[in-house]
């Protein structure tokens, strides 16, 4: 078997979800700073293009989870700030306990402590 | 990483911006978003102390292919593409609609006046010595039809002018030049109407002064059911512009 250390492409767009949900939670973004923010916390392992993210966040946006909004940042340009909604909380939470119930399910199954990937 | 000649960072991304443009499936606000993003980068990479042109490129090519762009934009939402696309539909449409009432109050009376019985024949067009020896069939030929066809086709010109922007690929400069109005619905809304009424009243204007001893008032256009048309054209361009349109941001 190959070792792969980044991420496969399905599971980069089944995680996005709960990703920018879960980033967006957390304050206000945009998109450079939320692909900064993923490879940082991933460790580089989640790598995500530019061209992919854009469609994603503006299909969250469209479903009513994110709003947007162009405003100017201190460098004097305009940037798209993208926030979470009401209706995006309530998704991140059913989002979270299903995320959570696979991990906890092969967690069991490989007979595993949290390992350090 | 010296060069011959000194690397313009504005000149470059103004390049890519191009590029992205020739993308008719990004919508404008997209094309907004993906540039603000490569200035993003851009900056970060001069944070990191690389020079503009090293700056430029990675950032370039972190973004991707303008054409991959497109697709995934596409994919993502494609009521936003084909939304973008009747706007340019309607638009154009209303544009069409201003230059129609120009063009027909010209043609219309001029195809009316200049040939006019018995003067509309071939033969006419010479002494009675020369059309004496044409053939009937040629002397009799009746030119009005023809003469209305020809003047008739200044309609067309514009949709000809169009068309042949459009296959040269420019229409990214077409584009730019409606750019102004469309900054907000209000602006575009004041900006129509006005030239609306003052195509109407012009176009009446040339109407009336060409026919004025012609038809004596007794066939006018009815003008009124135009401008109610034009009217609704507005307001369907309105509804569908874009709700972000601008000029390109500068670089700080």
């Amino acid at each position: 078997m190959h070792h792969n250390k980044v991420l496969t492409k399905d599971l980069v767009a089944a995680s996005s979800k709960p990703l920018l949900l879960s980033i967006l939670a957390d304050g206000e973004s945009y998109g450079y700073e939320i692909i900064q923010k993923v490879r940082e916390l991933s460790g580089g392992q989640i790598e995500w293009s530019d061209g992919m993210l854009y469609p994603v966040l503006h299909r969250l946006e469209r479903d009513g989870l994110i709003n947007s909004e162009w405003k100017e940042a201190d460098t004097g340009r305009q940037r798209k700030y993208y926030c979470i909604s009401s209706d995006g909380r309530k998704a991140l939470k059913t989002e979270r306990q299903q995320w959570l119930a696979v991990h906890n399910t092969l967690g069991k199954l490989w007979k595993i402590k949290p390992v350090s990937i | 990483m010296e060069n011959q000649t000194r690397f313009d960072l504005n000149a470059a991304v103004e390049k890519w911006r191009l590029e992205l443009a020739a993308q008719a499936k990004l919508a404008s606000d997209d094309r907004r978003e993906l540039e603000a993003h490569l200035r993003d980068a851009i900056a970060d990479f001069q944070q990191r102390g690389l020079n503009d042109e090293e700056c430029f490129w990675l950032a370039r090519r972190r973004a991707g292919q303008p054409q991959e762009l497109g697709e995934e934009f596409v994919k993502a939402n494609p009521a936003k593409f084909y939304r973008e696309r009747a706007f340019w539909l309607a638009f154009g449409l209303l544009i069409y609609r201003l230059w129609d009432m120009l063009a027909s109050s010209l043609i219309t009376p001029l195809s009316m006046r200049v040939y006019r019985p018995p003067h509309e024949h071939f033969g006419f067009l010479f002494p009675d010595w020369v059309s004496f020896y044409l053939p009937s069939w040629l002397r009799d030929l009746n030119l009005a039809p023809m003469f209305q066809y020809s003047i008739g086709s200044i309609d067309f010109l514009l949709v000809l002018t169009a068309l042949i922007f459009v296959a040269r690929g420019k229409l990214e400069k077409l584009r730019s030049m409606f750019e102004v109005i469309f900054t907000n619905r209000l602006r575009f809304v004041i900006i129509a109407m006005l030239s609306l009424f003052v195509v109407s009243a012009v176009s009446n204007l040339i109407f009336n002064s060409l026919c004025v001893e012609m038809l004596r008032g007794k066939f006018l256009p009815n003008y009124f059911y135009s401008d109610f048309w034009s009217a609704w054209i507005i307001a369907i361009v309105a509804w569908l512009m874009p709700s972000q349109n601008r000029s390109p941001s500068q670089l700080a």
